[in-house]
């Protein structure tokens, strides 16, 4: 859509060198938008700071930094997001243009949590990551404190894309190649020789562009459960790109799940506790989840593509009579179930407001028992999308509908059948794949088609067989009745021959 | 295809370079940029139809364009740098002297402009010394009135000549006159950042913007780029510049790394081999 944007902003924007007059990042995923991030944002205690914000970041997030902050001072590249950002916090100033430009002295706070890649515009010449970094570290006062987004190149959300950043072409691909020089770090290793001296490291997963949850860099045991089963439900859904299961499943298992993030927050100049951020709640302590409990969604999945049948039975039957609830939610360790301490971030989620200073939520969460917990059946509806969505294996006859398979998978799990009317409005009313098909990619399209030809094929021979039936019925009335039409004609011989013999 | 690519006669420049008949140069599958430009490489009402080229300056105007949902731009650089390549300066070129002022214009299709003459006079006296060449363009230079305001002044007055439309009119040396008086001239001068500065920037000239820029009449929106290009150019304005920062700048906005080859250039056009 061409769009040219008047030249209008407030008074509080200045415009710099580098300032680009028809763009917008603000309509484009603005930083801080996810509330795990803002739940991040509210540790950084901005209250009577000078603070600087560098790239776009939403402008709920800058307003509220604006009342906390003793002054804020705003950089963007674009003049109609400058022109947002201004009106929505008017004692902040507004820089629009290079960074690099900025002449306001240094600042207690810098935050930057969009990614670098975001910062220069289209209107400057490109200049490596490092050199935009260094301009950004810059601004850090002695003794302040930089906040930073980098996004992961050799991500989960790369590597199951739908497209390459190198064959899409949509309007904000107009610099392909800025920042994602040799200079950008791509593993949490790299990320951390940024600091020097004390700092915070999270992952964020499932996507740069859904940050649903956060985890503290290096995590173990319970919490580094929490975190793979919270990073596993988040990207199961929506059935966008290549299935992500199978390589979290391997990042999981390797202990790096920090490489496969989509990418790290990074904050220098303060200590580090372990957590894991979403937008419920922060979690400081993994409570009764033990070390090697894993999701059990991931582990449905997996005996599915094994065809283990009787460990399908046992979990599904655990699960069931551990208090079900979403599969996505819950953990298993050999034969005990536990629930997450917060749910499992969806697409549907609301961004909830800033919270400004969250109090740890731990296991202090709710207990299982008092959450709105689901229908088991609509529990189980959701894995029967997922495993037809995705066009995951699956041990279960090819012609099965949908139907069919959720009664299956319900049966496994020992619960009453409610009739077909009810599991019918179950599965009707669960989240469909049908039109997000257009988003998948090459593997993806590949794992539904081939699920779907082997659906077509099992209907195609029962159908042949069903023909073969019919045909052979048919054969066999045939030949009932042309024996009978046979025998017909000697009996009316015989009669004839009676008559005539005067019988 | 599109009759601007004849303006100032670009399509005959580089058919010249490519080796082809410049005084009937082919159809160019596509539209070439025919004036530096803040914005996509395009004025106001120049929509470029939707898969044919787009030949610009500067790959600064392809990021504007693809930002805005356009795309097949190809980055020539501007016609002006292959002039400048068939037409060296000479070795024994006399000394060049005083300042060459070209006064923001308008367009004989979209927009006049609206200023003070006589107070950008005083300043310009104020400002340079030496002779002063005013370069009116042909929209100003056809009004007896405006002309004769600067040459009261004791200014001389020219014109490079007229753009042309629909094929007709134009000057085709419009650009081989405009170089051959750059390179007369020390310095560059206009009270708008404009084509006619980066190009007397390539040729040799010491640059300078001041004085009111002057404004459209019934400017359009998303065009009006004088508080733009102060706020975002400010190396390139003032009476005295950095001469080493604004050549930088020129070459990168007149795409001095990305001129073509002969070959590539006839490729990329459309254009049959000589």
């Amino acid at each position: 859509m061409t769009e040219i944007k008047e030249l209008a902003y407030p008074e509080n924007v200045t415009l710099l060198p580098g300032a680009a007059q028809h763009w917008s990042d603000l309509e484009r995923n603005p930083a801080a938008a996810a509330g795990a991030v803002r739940r991040l944002l509210g540790h950084l205690d901005a209250a009577g700071k000078r603070v600087v914000v560098v790239g776009p970041h939403s402008p709920e997030t800058i307003a509220a930094l604006a009342e906390e902050a003793a002054e804020l001072v705003v950089v963007v590249r674009s003049i109609p997001d400058a022109a947002q950002l201004g009106e929505a916090a008017p004692s902040a100033k507004v820089f629009c243009g290079d960074v690099a430009r900025l002449d306001a002295g240094t600042f207690d706070l810098v935050v930057a949590l969009d990614d670098l890649a975001r910062v220069l515009s289209l209107e400057s010449d490109i200049r490596p990551w490092a050199e935009v970094f260094e301009a950004v570290a810059a601004l850090r006062s002695p003794g302040g404190v930089l906040a930073l987004g980098i996004e992961n190149d050799l991500g989960v959300h790369r590597l199951t894309g739908t497209h390459s950043p190198y064959t899409v072409s949509s309007n904000a691909d107009w610099a392909v190649n800025a920042t994602w020089d040799a200079s950008r770090p791509r593993t949490s290793a790299a990320v951390a020789r940024l600091a020097e001296g004390d700092h915070q490291e999270w992952s964020v997963f499932p996507s740069w562009a859904r940050q649903d949850v956060l985890a503290t860099v290096g995590l173990s045991g319970g919490l580094a459960a929490i975190r793979d089963c919270l990073a596993y439900g988040s990207a199961l859904a929506p059935f966008v790109g290549s299935d992500p299961t199978f390589v979290l499943r391997g990042a999981e298992y390797a202990g790096r799940m920090d490489d496969l993030a989509a990418g790290w927050f990074v904050v220098l100049g303060t200590p580090v506790a372990p957590t894991v951020l979403t937008a419920d709640a922060e979690i400081v302590d993994a409570g009764s989840v033990p070390d090697a409990a894993r999701s059990l969604v991931a582990a449905l999945i997996e005996d599915c593509a094994a065809h283990d049948l009787p460990a399908l039975r046992t979990k599904l039957t655990g699960w069931a009579r551990a208090g079900g609830g979403p599969l996505t939610d819950v953990l298993i360790d050999a034969d005990s179930y536990h629930r997450l301490p917060v749910s499992s971030p969806t697409p549907q989620t609301s961004t909830p407001e800033l919270v400004e200073r969250p109090e740890p939520a731990a296991t202090d969460a709710p207990e299982p028992a008092e959450r709105s917990d689901p229908n088991p059946w609509t529990c189980l509806a959701d894995f029967v999308n997922i495993l037809r969505g995705r066009g995951l294996r699956h041990p279960w006859p090819s012609a099965l509908d949908d139907l069919a398979l959720l009664r299956a998978v319900g049966a496994m799990a020992e619960l009453h059948d409610p009739g077909d009317d009810e599991l019918n409005t179950l599965l009707g009313l669960r989240p469909k794949p049908s039109g997000a098909y257009a988003n998948l990619d090459r593997q993806g399209l590949i794992a539904l088609l081939d699920r779907q030809g082997d659906e077509l094929r099992a209907l195609r021979s029962r159908e042949h067989w069903t023909e073969l039936q019919f045909v052979s019925h048919k054969l066999r009335a045939k030949a009932v009745a042309e024996t009978k039409k046979a025998a017909k004609v000697p009996m009316r011989a015989a009669r004839k021959l009676l008559r005539k013999l005067g019988r | 295809m599109d009759s601007s690519n004849h303006w100032y006669g670009h399509a005959h420049i580089l058919a010249r370079y490519c080796g082809l008949d410049a005084a009937n140069p082919p159809r160019i599958a596509g539209v070439l940029q025919h004036g530096w430009t803040f914005v996509h490489g395009y004025g106001y009402g120049h929509r470029p139809p939707w898969g044919f080229a787009k030949y610009v300056w500067s790959d600064v105007c392809r990021r504007r364009g693809q930002a805005i949902g356009w795309r097949d731009y190809y980055v020539t650089g501007a016609p002006f740098l292959y002039l400048m390549e068939l037409e060296p300066e000479a070795m024994d070129a006399p000394a060049r002297e005083g300042t060459i002022w070209y006064p923001f214009h308008g367009t004989a299709d979209f927009e006049s402009v609206m200023g003070d003459h006589r107070a950008l006079i005083e300043e310009i006296l104020a400002t340079e010394e030496g002779p002063i060449t005013m370069c009116l363009y042909y929209v100003e230079y056809e009004q007896p009135e405006i002309r004769k305001i600067y040459t009261d002044a004791g200014f001389r007055v020219i014109c490079h000549g007229n753009r042309g439309t629909k094929w007709q009119g134009t000057t085709g040396n419009f650009l081989y006159g405009q170089l051959s008086e750059l390179r007369r001239h020390k310095r560059v001068a206009s009270n708008r950042l404009s084509t006619a500065i980066f190009y007397g920037i390539a040729a040799g000239c010491e640059p300078a913007v001041y004085g009111d820029p002057m404004e459209f009449v019934g400017v359009k929106a998303g065009f009006n780029g004088s508080a733009l290009l102060e706020a975002t150019f400010p190396e390139l304005h003032g009476a005295h510049l950095d001469l080493d920062v604004a050549r930088a700048i020129a070459r990168r906005e007149l795409g001095a790394d990305s001129i073509c080859s002969p070959a590539e250039l006839r490729t990329v056009l459309e254009w049959p081999a000589p």
